[in-house]
């Protein structure tokens, strides 16, 4: 009974053991790059929880390095909804990267609170496989709010952040640095990234080598 | 056949006091009669203090200070009549109005679909209770018969037409004869029950009272046929009701419009209906209106769901004046058999989506969720399009294009013959021509190149050559 109980328990979402980076709650998006899966609980994105993306400058591989796990997430019919884009995302570029665009959805909010409650309410949905989002001012307790909506609604929650907020508190389940680095090899850049926080893991570094998910090859994406 | 009466004894005063919270004051409604305004009737806070119908409306106030007095609209009590028989369809097909309160519902042919006599009535009575009015329930085989059981207030079921002429023997005269002189005609003969008066000769009572007072007898008792016309519902649904109390406050418009919503969505749920847009006008003190418009994403009878997307719109509406009134009225009814025709096809998780689009469009505005697409189009800028959500697009991808595209491409600046942005730009790869568009005026002649930033953030940068200085812009990221 009492074991039962502990499974149980363990089954639940909110509930990580520590010491362990990789679990079999099946509940995670695999982010399509092989050296990056492993370092994450569970072998991907996390599902039902926010993810914070830090980075410096836009242009620097961020976008890039979910698009994978977002197109996979399109073409299984989940819908990923963009608030408040910053730029407009480019329909022949997420096309040719093997996004289903009739499953992605842009929602424009006139300010900023309008756009925080969009972002709650399609996390909340249920429908929406992955939102994206990109904050500019988000107190922790709105984060807190956001991180209870993805877990309702079992939803891929991502927030893009420019890397001074790494020093704040927040309750997302994974927040991971990216940046560009140049190449020593080639001409082109790697994408440097460090994980800051994550569920059963301290933080490390790794980055992602030219070739890997087609894109941050020598010479550019593809 | 079985009939069953539905008389709403307090319609006038249920139809105000419905949209008024639990816990408001005492309530009358009041009318005038032989030049004075007097109360009709009274709501049961009201009558503990004394105020009973027939008084002066200035007595009344005097017994009962906090009064909320409430005019009589009769046109507002035809409204709720009618808007009742609608949802009663839901228990027959064969509905009648009674006027100016009641209703006749033929129950014979739904007594084995609802479980029997018992749990018919039981669940009308308990409908009409949950939308805020009060009602008396009386069945009888006929319907003239089933009237006057209601409107004494008796409540029987007489089942069958042999035992009719026993169950109305004691009503009182009144249910048939109005007061008057035929009343006191028939009492001065010392008749003072419907008993009474069948057990008196039929021509004797013929030539003293008129034809009509042997016809309401043979109709009630079924020896001559007594046919009602059928009611037919409206194609929408409209309900208007003057606010107990006018407010500038638009949250206090959400219990009597969640009123207004449950009615609405009893009757479509009853009706097996849909709507898919609701028009609701907010009446303002003097002159004017305020209207919300709604358009649903997907067709529904959800009274609760229809009130959340109101709840939005109403937070964002300033009426400038008092509201004084509501007018809630919907599209057509649609049948909820062709519910499934969505945007979305009958997949799983359409109906989430509708609920997300439409909560969306509420607050945010219509044109704030759109979809995209690539368009057949070599010009950078024309190369996608903004469509309605879940569409496809007409055109296929194209490898290396950047991610993200500036709305407008940014001019840069050129330091030694090289374009400038926070450091010099390094050029990698080869030079893509796009010339294109000579023919519609937008024509383009560009060279565009990948760069490398100092940050190592890589843009999509190209050189205008259909300019004579050839500048440099930036127009993507490739993030």
């Amino acid at each position: 009974m009492t074991e039962e109980r502990v499974e149980a328990l363990l089954q639940h979402g909110n509930l990580w053991r520590a010491g362990r980076t990789r679990d079999d709650r099946g509940g995670a998006v695999p982010t399509g790059f092989a050296t990056l899966d492993p370092e994450l609980p569970g072998g991907g994105w996390p599902r039902g929880a926010l993810t914070e993306i830090l980075f410096d400058r836009d242009g620097g591989g961020e976008l890039g390095l979910v698009m994978p796990a977002l197109a996979a997430l399109s073409r299984q019919g989940r819908w990923i909804a963009w608030v408040a884009p910053p730029y407009v995302p480019y329909a022949p570029a997420l096309v040719a990267l093997g996004m289903d665009l009739s499953r992605n959805l842009l929602i424009h909010p006139r300010r900023q609170d309008e756009a925080l409650w969009a972002v709650e309410q399609a996390l909340r949905s249920g429908t929406c496989g992955a939102v994206l989002a990109w904050p500019r001012l988000c107190d922790p307790r709105a984060l807190r709010r956001l991180q209870l909506a993805a877990e309702a609604g079992a939803c891929l929650g991502l927030l893009f952040r420019p890397s001074g907020v790494r020093g704040q508190a927040s309750p997302a389940a994974l927040r991971i640095g990216a940046g560009p680095v140049r190449d020593t090899a080639g001409q082109g850049t790697r994408l440097q990234l460090r994980i800051h926080k994550r569920r059963g893991g301290g933080p490390a570094d790794l980055s992602l080598a030219a070739g890997q998910g087609d894109l941050f090859t020598g010479d550019g994406p593809r | 056949m079985l009939w069953l009466c539905a008389w709403l004894p307090r319609l006038g005063l249920d139809c105000i006091d419905r949209l008024r919270e639990a816990g408001a004051a005492p309530a009358v409604l009041t009318g005038s009669r032989s030049g004075r305004e007097q109360v009709l009737l009274a709501d049961e806070r009201a009558r503990v203090h004394g105020v009973h119908p027939g008084l002066s409306l200035s007595a009344a106030l005097a017994l009962c200070p906090g009064l909320a007095a409430l005019p009589r609209n009769e046109q507002t009590e035809r409204a709720a009549l009618e808007r009742l028989a609608s949802w009663a369809g839901r228990f027959t097909s064969r509905v009648c109005l009674a006027p100016p309160d009641a209703m006749l519902l033929e129950i014979g042919g739904s007594l084995v679909l609802f479980g029997g006599l018992e749990k018919l009535v039981g669940g009308i009575g308990q409908g009409l209770e949950a939308l805020g009015y009060r009602a008396l329930l009386a069945t009888a085989p006929t319907p003239l018969a089933a009237e006057w059981l209601a409107r004494s207030g008796s409540c029987r079921h007489c089942p069958s037409r042999e035992a009719l002429p026993g169950a109305v023997a004691d009503l009182p005269l009144g249910v048939l004869v109005p007061e008057g002189r035929d009343r006191s005609g028939l009492a001065g003969m010392g008749l003072r029950t419907v008993g009474d008066l069948l057990a008196q000769p039929r021509d004797g009572l013929g030539r003293r009272f008129g034809p009509w007072l042997v016809d309401a007898l043979d109709r009630a008792l079924g020896v001559v046929p007594d046919p009602r016309p059928v009611f037919e519902p409206p194609a929408r649904f409209r309900a208007a009701a003057e606010l107990p109390s006018e407010t500038a406050d638009t949250t206090a418009l959400l219990f009597p419009l969640g009123r207004l919503l449950d009615e609405l969505s009893a009757v479509l749920q009853g009706r097996c209906r849909v709507v898919q847009s609701l028009h609701l006008e907010l009446c303002r003190r003097g002159e004017g209106k305020t209207d919300v418009s709604l358009a649903l994403g997907r067709a529904t009878a959800d009274g609760t769901y229809l009130l959340a997307l109101l709840r939005e719109r109403l937070e964002r509406v300033r009426p400038g004046a008092p509201v004084t009134g509501l007018v809630l009225e919907s599209g057509v009814l649609l049948s909820a058999a062709g519910e499934s025709g969505t945007l979305f096809g009958p997949d799983t998780g359409a109906a989430e989506l509708e609920a997300l689009l439409d909560r969306l469009r509420a607050r945010l505005g219509e044109a704030a969720v759109e979809g995209i697409a690539p368009a057949a189009d070599h010009r950078p800028e024309r190369a996608w399009c903004r469509v309605a959500a879940g569409q496809a697009g007409p055109a296929g991808g194209s490898d290396g294009r950047p991610l993200w595209l500036l709305p407008e491409p940014r001019r840069l600046e050129t330091r030694s013959g090289r374009p400038w942005l926070d450091g010099p730009l390094r050029l990698s790869g080869r030079a893509e021509r796009i010339e294109s568009g000579w023919w519609d005026g937008g024509g383009i002649r560009r060279e565009y190149y990948r760069a490398l930033d100092a940050a190592g953030a890589r843009l999509w940068v190209y050189r205008d050559l259909a300019m004579e200085d050839e500048q440099w812009y930036l127009h993507g990221l490739f993030a």
